[in-house]
């Protein structure tokens, strides 16, 4: 149905940390005509930065990156670092990455569940105004990133910008107390997190449908966080090597960040896309919890991400506690290396999507050149894609502000970078004819 | 046993440049607590990341002093105090980036869990890179000193 309707919607200012950016809505005779989101990030020159730098650093580099995933950076580039070297860090420390990497998805994932998507779902403007009518919601919310934010720091050091993570393992070992104390803290989280799947999918999530294509690491026998190879439910299935030869990133005019196509398409990446693609990997524990939301997975409704992370939370937990379970101390926390020259990839799963790392190392193991492709960057495309669909005629029937609002809540459903920016939007409304 | 804390004086800062005032001050506090009245106690914390640890250092006690550095334009080393509800509600939405310590004062206000009173002390400083001077440092100290008095007279009268 036509509206007739004719609108330009400019919201100027999607400012935060990684990046600025609006979004421009066009709209004539009730039709969608463009719909660009312009990312105005000022260019933050990581790669070139880390030009000349010693192998050493670059791990405490990156975390300067993001302060929600930092651990997702650390990981991509000691990965791409140790197989410049040939460095196998060994079973402990693989163990050891892959909790850490649960601590970060837990505080994550919480931190947008509770305090940046719910209140879109129930109708609040912030958290502060949500947790008048649901403070057990938002208790639980920084409960559980209170958790993850300690086991970030058993293994980092700190929960934001963690320094424990190094090319070879870490820096240091947690004592056996410290990691029997958090294995305790671990299982009374559970039911939490458990219950937690269930009140994600009792929000009142839009019921859409979309058509598009998720990517994600998939790991033989594991539910993927660091290794894997990437996988779509399109037939991709590639070396992380190889990642060039099927993405490709372009510049767009509205927007200084760019956006990362497959085959020149856009894509999903993030929890959704992890969950579609390796429901399989879930033990069963979190598979019947999922199972019981009655949502069918995999799901093609991108509202769903907020329940994948949900169920991502309830796995990161279990996979901690059967972590810990098998926790000893170590003769050494890390594995010598011995830099050599060479090129080598990393790709982890940060919370919100795979997170590609490309290293080119001299003799001395000194940066040459560095390619960083975070999620956020894949996901752009998608956003865009997704507001074209998401902007039916009886969604443009609306007035200014609820079309506004459904915006924010798409573009936040994507997660952090972007979706933290949309807090500030600020709208302008051109109702030229 | 020492007495259960009912102020709580959080440093906030980092180890960086005069970010650091914050934490100086209140280590300083820790070393030496000022004269408190009886059955009021004190204890000392220094916060780095507030979005982090803030919520949790903010249940538990009665009173919480934060002290943190700001750049204001005043002489560095001055002190302005801002209590109640206007510590809050600075930044009304939150952000997973920003969340900062209105956010968070903000957030647990609304849980009902937060203290009953709490206070900012902002200490001039005059950039990031520029930490106070000796003198300066010495009349924020005793200044945040005078303050923790008074909050603590005012917590012993409803005691």
């Amino acid at each position: 149905m036509s509206t007739g309707r004719t609108l330009d919607i400019n919201l100027p200012v999607l400012a935060r940390v990684e990046g600025e950016g609006a979004l421009d809505l066009t709209v004539r005779d009730g039709r969608v005509q463009e719909v660009r989101l312009r990312i105005f990030e000022p260019p933050r020159l990581f790669e070139k930065f880390l030009e000349g730098r010693g192998y050493a650093e670059v791990p405490d580099l990156v975390a300067r990156i993001c302060g929600i995933c930092p651990v997702a950076y650390q990981m991509s580039a000691v990965h791409a670092i140790e197989q410049v070297f040939g460095v196998d860090p060994g079973p402990w420390a693989r163990a050891m990455r892959r909790l850490f990497y649960c601590g970060e998805w837990i505080e994550s994932h919480a931190l947008h569940i509770h305090l940046l998507a719910a209140p879109d779902f129930l109708g609040y403007p912030s958290a502060p105004a949500m947790a008048a009518d649901h403070a057990g919601a938002v208790r639980r919310g920084l409960a559980l990133q209170a958790l993850g934010n300690e086991l970030i720091a058993l293994l980092g050091g700190r929960s934001v910008h963690p320094v424990g993570a190094c090319v070879g393992g870490f820096h240091r070992a947690p004592a056996q107390e410290e990691a029997a104390r958090m294995l305790e803290r671990l299982r009374e989280a559970v039911a939490l997190a458990e219950s937690l799947v269930a009140w994600t999918a009792g929000l009142p999530l839009p019921g859409t449908r979309q058509a598009f294509t998720s990517v994600s690491l998939r790991h033989p026998g594991e539910y993927p966080m660091n290794e894997g190879r990437l996988v779509s439910d399109r037939g991709l299935d590639i070396d992380i090597a190889d990642f060039e030869q099927r993405f490709a990133e372009r510049q767009v005019a509205h927007s200084t960040a760019l956006h990362c196509l497959l085959d020149g398409g856009d894509y999903l990446v993030g929890p959704l896309a992890r969950l579609n693609l390796n429901f399989d990997r879930l033990p069963p524990a979190v598979q019947a919890a999922a199972r019981a939301t009655g949502i069918e997975w995999p799901s093609a409704n991108v509202f769903h991400g907020i329940v994948a992370r949900a169920v991502e939370i309830h796995y990161a937990v279990l996979e901690a506690i059967r972590l810990l379970e098998a926790f000893s101390v170590p003769d050494a926390a890390r594995v010598p290396v011995v830099p050599r020259p060479g090129v080598g990839f990393g790709c982890t799963e940060a919370p919100r999507g795979a997170l590609w790392h490309r290293y080119e190392l001299d003799a001395a193991g000194r940066v040459v050149r560095a390619r960083i492709v975070p999620p956020t960057s894949q996901n752009q495309a998608r956003i865009e894609a997704d507001l074209r669909a998401a902007l039916s005629a009886e969604v443009l029937a609306r007035d200014d502000d609820a079309i506004r609002a459904y915006c924010e809540t798409v573009i936040r459903n994507y997660d952090p970078c972007i979706s933290c920016a949309t807090h500030f939007l600020d709208l302008r409304v051109d109702r030229s004819p | 046993m020492s007495p259960q804390p009912v102020i709580r004086i959080i440093g906030i800062g980092s180890p960086f440049g005069a970010d650091r005032t914050g934490w100086e001050l209140v280590a300083a506090l820790g070393r030496a607590l000022p004269g408190l009245p009886r059955g009021v106690a004190a204890e000392t914390v220094l916060c780095r990341a507030p979005a982090a640890d803030l919520p949790g250092h903010l249940r538990g006690v009665q009173a919480v002093v934060l002290v943190d550095a700001v750049r204001d334009g005043r002489a560095p080393g001055t002190v302005c105090a801002v209590s109640g509800g206007s510590v809050a509600r600075r930044h009304p939405r939150l952000s997973g980036h920003g969340i900062g310590l209105g956010d968070v004062l903000d957030l647990v206000c609304a849980l009902g869990e937060g203290p009953r009173s709490v206070s900012l002390l902002g200490v001039s400083v005059a950039g990031e890179g520029v930490p106070l001077t000796r003198a300066g440092r010495r009349r924020a100290l005793d200044a945040v000193r005078r303050r923790i008095e008074r909050i603590a007279a005012e917590l012993e009268s409803v005691c």
